[in-house]
């Protein structure tokens, strides 16, 4: 299935006409009907309004964007986006809320460590610059937020949760700050 | 994103018992808590940016995604009142706050097709050993293996052209995971279209 042909079957599915789509995400009839003969790619922008508008859940949001626009794509890409798009058609239960917590050794739980970490499927793979860096920021109680920025597909989240596992292997994260805990690693 | 937090955390939120808002039995919670708090796809919780003039009447009232914005003020709230609790998050923007690390990712590292160790220091016949050093082609290797166990990378045949596809997704993990799970369908030679 091309994206056209998806964006198409999700606007009838949630009985928008073409017209009323093109208000919400504020373009022209004439740009959707190009999008869904995919005659045009939508911008980054327009992708994730149109995410927005056709209940795309947040989580898929990245991956969504780069269907869209499939930014990889090669005539074997297809299938691959193909089986992307089902899943966009019929996603999968929405996990709990986009909020990891590890509550750390305290004395209130005599030094037991709670947290709703998931558990990942595939092995993390490389990053261990990042993750040095990442874990010598958290060591430093002064560091009280930090921000993985990055563009969708980067890899940020699976960064945040290999050092979120990285904390709870470690334990209780020795307040040792270094000092040469400078971003880039 | 209050509820949400007080839900993910387990923490009762009391409806007006004792005048106190949602927000601040939140932040009383969180007072004496050791945490670290990884917040993900922050982005859909920023306040957006200024509006294009023409586009403030056609957008609908409530924000994109079910996100309601200002989150920023949230954090910048629990970093206040809670001086125990770290909070890593993930965002396509930064926050803009004061107290902000901000750290920027790029790409997994992935051969140049010319030299096939990370160092430089291999040649264009050079086994898959050497290329596998790179993080993308570990992860494209990975990817590849769970459609097709035993997929093994012919290095001198295949390596420009994993090379090219790494390029071009700028060593981008979603798109290199997807191009893996082609390998059943076509070698990385055949994968140009």
């Amino acid at each position: 299935m091309t994206f056209g042909e998806w964006l198409k079957h999700r606007r009838q599915q949630l009985a928008l006409t073409q017209k009323e789509l093109a208000r919400r995400v504020s373009c022209s009839e004439g740009t959707i009907r190009k999008l869904e003969s995919n005659a045009r790619r939508p911008s980054v922008q327009l992708a994730r309004l149109i995410a927005t508008h056709l209940e795309i859940p947040p989580q898929q949001l990245s991956a969504f964007v780069a269907f869209a626009r499939a930014e990889v794509y090669t005539a074997d890409m297809d299938k691959a986006l193909t089986a992307l798009g089902e899943d966009l058609l019929h996603p999968p239960p929405l996990p709990l809320p986009a909020i990891i917590w590890l509550e750390t050794a305290s004395a209130s739980h005599g030094g037991v460590i709670k947290h709703n970490l998931p558990v990942q499927l595939t092995p993390f793979i490389g990053r261990s610059t990042e993750l040095a860096a990442l874990n010598a920021l958290l060591a430093d109680p002064n560091t009280r937020l930090i921000t993985i920025v990055g563009p969708g597909g980067i890899g940020k989240t699976r960064l945040a949760l290999a050092c979120g596992e990285q904390q709870l292997t470690a334990g209780t994260a020795s307040p040792t700050a270094s000092s040469s805990s400078i971003w880039p690693p | 994103m209050i509820p949400t937090l007080a839900s993910v955390l387990d923490f009762q939120l009391q409806s007006g018992q004792d005048g106190r808002s949602p927000q601040q039995q939140l932040l009383d919670y969180l007072r004496t808590k050791r945490l670290l708090l990884l917040l993900d796809n922050f982005e859909h919780l920023l306040s957006p940016p200024l509006a294009p003039p023409n586009e403030s009447d056609v957008l609908p009232a409530s924000p994109p995604m079910g996100g309601i914005g200002g989150g920023e003020a949230l954090v910048a709230e629990i970093l206040r009142v809670a001086p125990d609790v770290q909070i890593l998050v993930t965002s396509r923007e930064r926050l803009h706050l004061h107290s902000e690390q901000v750290c920027p990712i790029q790409g997994l590292e992935f051969p140049d097709g010319e030299t096939t160790s990370p160092n430089g220091e291999g040649s264009p016949d050079g086994e898959g050993e050497e290329a596998t050093e790179y993080t993308a082609v570990q992860l494209f290797l990975q990817s590849a293996r769970r459609n097709q166990p035993d997929f093994a990378l012919q290095t001198s045949d295949s390596l420009p052209h994993l090379a090219h596809i790494c390029r071009l997704v700028a060593g981008m993990p979603l798109a290199i995971e997807l191009a893996g799970c082609l390998g059943r369908h076509v070698a990385p030679g055949g994968n140009r279209g």
